[in-house]
């Protein structure tokens, strides 16, 4: 019965009902839909990070990362293939590519500048590093004596597709070692202190130019982001030689910080949204309540207790919290299938040079955390302008008109 | 037995910074099973020791006894709130039934709360809308009903409680004269057949014909009384 009397009391007046219905629905589809744009614009920052640099992890040298070697080639990894046949057994781990990074002056015709090597294997990386943005020529795949360079590079050797190139650098031994490439693309990665600086070459022709047979690292590909737990807990028991690092920390600078940006970000938006429902729900309550006094009054002479006519009211809150919440989850999905189905056309994010297109991806969990924050507000509202009129007594109650 | 035993009972309102005296030392025995008519003029404080009585308003000073040695002026509010739930009945001036409900659900809606069996709470809306001539109106909800109509089902919602009194605060005071007159003649019919007891408060002359044990109430105090009363 008072579940009816709620109910009923919410259809008496149905427009402020619907009012407050759409205050929560806007205030969760808000919610959901900009949670759903964050995520989208931190998986695109973490496809840029993983599939364009670092993979999903790197392996080294244990210290390795940890402090600056007079002579670093000392500290690599001497027997790769071995390591990459164990790597390529952990469960979770799709591909592996052996890689080094080497300093070289570059010289085309008379130009010469100074840049970052990376010896990786072409044709395997061109497989999952796809966000490299190859703007001219062709990624690295099976071209031997292919160079591919960095769009800030090619721009100050003036290089263009099919050049010759020559790139010096010392060996291991400390002799200097040149060999001739060709140029075969020119890429970007967004980044420009990345992309003016490095270049990359096959790993065989790098380490025959530092004539050596290590590698610096090993970077790995996972089946999913998520797999990282269980593939770190295989290679502490299994690898104790080496250390594992996962992109997060490769990136920290411009990965991490920009996601913990957001996060914050996201977090002062969600309060304000919060701020204005519950402002939008407690006005249209406690104007409904305030109407209700009379009734309200003649529940409490008919015995009812300042609890039981309380509960009526955060029931009838709470319904209306519930109803909202719903909506409003409704919407979020709708306008995201529907008027940003396209994505959302971003410009460049802090650090990097390139726009990019953000798809709102709706998260199930967060569905849960907006759903309970929407009705939760209704009915905190709710009590919250329900404490004056249940305090009433009853006489004056039923005196107000 | 005594349904109302009063001693010495005072009430104050508290208006800005000056105290009004509502009620000055009144003490009266009200007998259970009559019909009695609390009256006087605007502000003689009528509705004040009605809502005393119906504990809808808490004794300040003085003593207030219930149905034998219920102390009123010294109950919790659980106490109160169970008092008025199972052993009063409100019937007032401007209906205050649920518009949301109709008859039946109005009359149902408090015998629900007290956790009756479905059917002993059909028994009970059934005979108090027949005894007030409204069952064929039941499905009526506030809105479609007549000044006279509504305050019927208010008199079936306070008598479907079974109490042991229906208070009435000027239950004409909104209708005209012949349905107010409809109503008086309800309230004699359950007090001569059924034995319920009532306290109505009104200045209406149409009333006090119908109510010869009456309280006669001057700038809160008791002026006179008559029938049984005096």
């Amino acid at each position: 019965m008072n579940l009816i009397f709620a109910l009923r009391n919410l259809l008496r007046h149905r427009r402020r009902t619907l009012a407050v219905v759409f205050t929560v629905a806007f205030g969760v589809g808000a919610l959901f839909i900009f949670h759903g744009f964050n995520t989208g614009v931190m998986n695109q920052y973490r496809d840029n990070t993983v599939r364009s640099r670092y993979g999903h992890a790197q392996v080294n040298s244990i210290g390795y990362r940890d402090q600056v070697f007079e002579k670093p080639w000392e500290h690599w990894i001497e027997d790769p293939d071995a390591l990459v046949a164990e790597l390529k057994t952990l469960d979770g781990v799709e591909q592996v590519f052996p890689r080094m990074n080497f300093f070289a002056l570059l010289t085309n015709g008379e130009i010469t500048v100074s840049g970052r090597g990376q010896g990786v294997d072409g044709k395997e990386e061109s497989k999952f590093f796809n966000t490299l943005n190859v703007e001219i020529g062709e990624n690295l795949n099976t071209q031997v004596e292919g160079v591919l360079l960095g769009k800030g590079l090619a721009t100050a050797l003036k290089a263009k597709i099919g050049d010759r190139v020559t790139v010096m650098a010392n060996t291991v031994h400390g002799s200097i070692n040149a060999l001739d490439f060709e140029v075969i693309g020119v890429f970007h990665t967004g980044s420009k202190d990345f992309d003016d600086v490095v270049f990359r070459v096959q790993l065989p022709l790098a380490q025959e130019l530092l004539d050596t047979h290590a590698v610096e690292a090993v970077s790995l590909a996972f089946s999913k982001v998520e797999d990282w737990d269980r593939v770190n807990h295989q290679f502490g028991e299994r690898l104790k030689e080496y250390e594992i690092t996962p992109f997060e920390v490769l990136d920290k600078i411009y990965y991490k910080h920009s996601v913990d940006w957001l996060q914050s970000q996201f977090g002062i938006i969600q309060s304000i949204i919060l701020v204005i429902v519950f402002l939008g729900i407690f006005n249209s309550i406690s104007t409904s309540i305030f109407e209700r006094k009379q009734e309200i009054g003649t529940l409490r002479a008919n015995g009812e207790g300042r609890w039981d006519v309380f509960k009526l009211l955060c029931v009838e809150g709470g319904i209306l919290g519930l109803i909202g919440a719903l909506v409003g989850l409704g919407i979020g999905v709708l306008v995201t299938h529907t008027l940003l189905g396209g994505g959302i056309f971003m410009p460049p994010a802090p650090g990097i040079t390139r726009q990019f297109h953000v798809f709102i991806e709706l998260q199930a969990s967060f569905a849960l955390y907006a759903f309970t924050l929407g009705a939760g507000c209704a009915l905190l509202s709710t009590a919250i302008a329900s404490l004056k009129v249940v305090r009433m007594d009853i006489a004056s109650a039923l005196r107000s008109v | 037995m005594s349904l109302y035993k009063i001693r010495h009972l005072n009430f104050y309102y508290q208006l800005g910074s000056q105290q009004f005296t509502a009620l000055n030392d009144i003490s009266l025995e009200l007998p259970s099973k009559k019909m009695l008519c609390l009256c006087g003029p605007s502000g003689s404080g009528k509705s004040t020791l009605l809502n005393l009585l119906g504990l809808i308003e808490r004794t300040q000073v003085g003593e207030l006894f219930f149905d034998g040695d219920v102390a009123l002026h010294d109950i919790s509010e659980p106490d109160a709130n169970l008092i008025r739930r199972t052993d009063i009945g409100f019937v007032f001036q401007s209906f205050h039934l649920f518009e949301v409900l109709n008859a039946y659900e109005n009359v149902a809606y408090f015998l629900n709360r007290l956790g009756l069996k479905a059917s002993e709470v059909k028994e009970r809306v059934e005979f108090a809308l027949n005894a007030v001539a409204m069952w064929e109106h039941r499905t009526k909800k506030p809105l479609e009903m007549s000044g006279g109509q509504r305050q019927r089902v208010a008199i079936a919602r306070a008598l479907a409680k079974n109490p042991k009194v229906i208070i009435a605060d000027e239950p004409t005071a909104s209708l005209d004269q012949k349905t107010g007159e409809n109503i008086m003649k309800v309230f004699s019919e359950l007090n001569r057949e059924h034995g319920l007891s009532l306290v109505v408060s009104s200045h209406d002359p149409m009333v006090l014909d119908y109510c010869k044990n009456q309280v006669r109430l001057r700038d809160g105090q008791v002026e006179s009384v008559t029938g049984v009363l005096a």
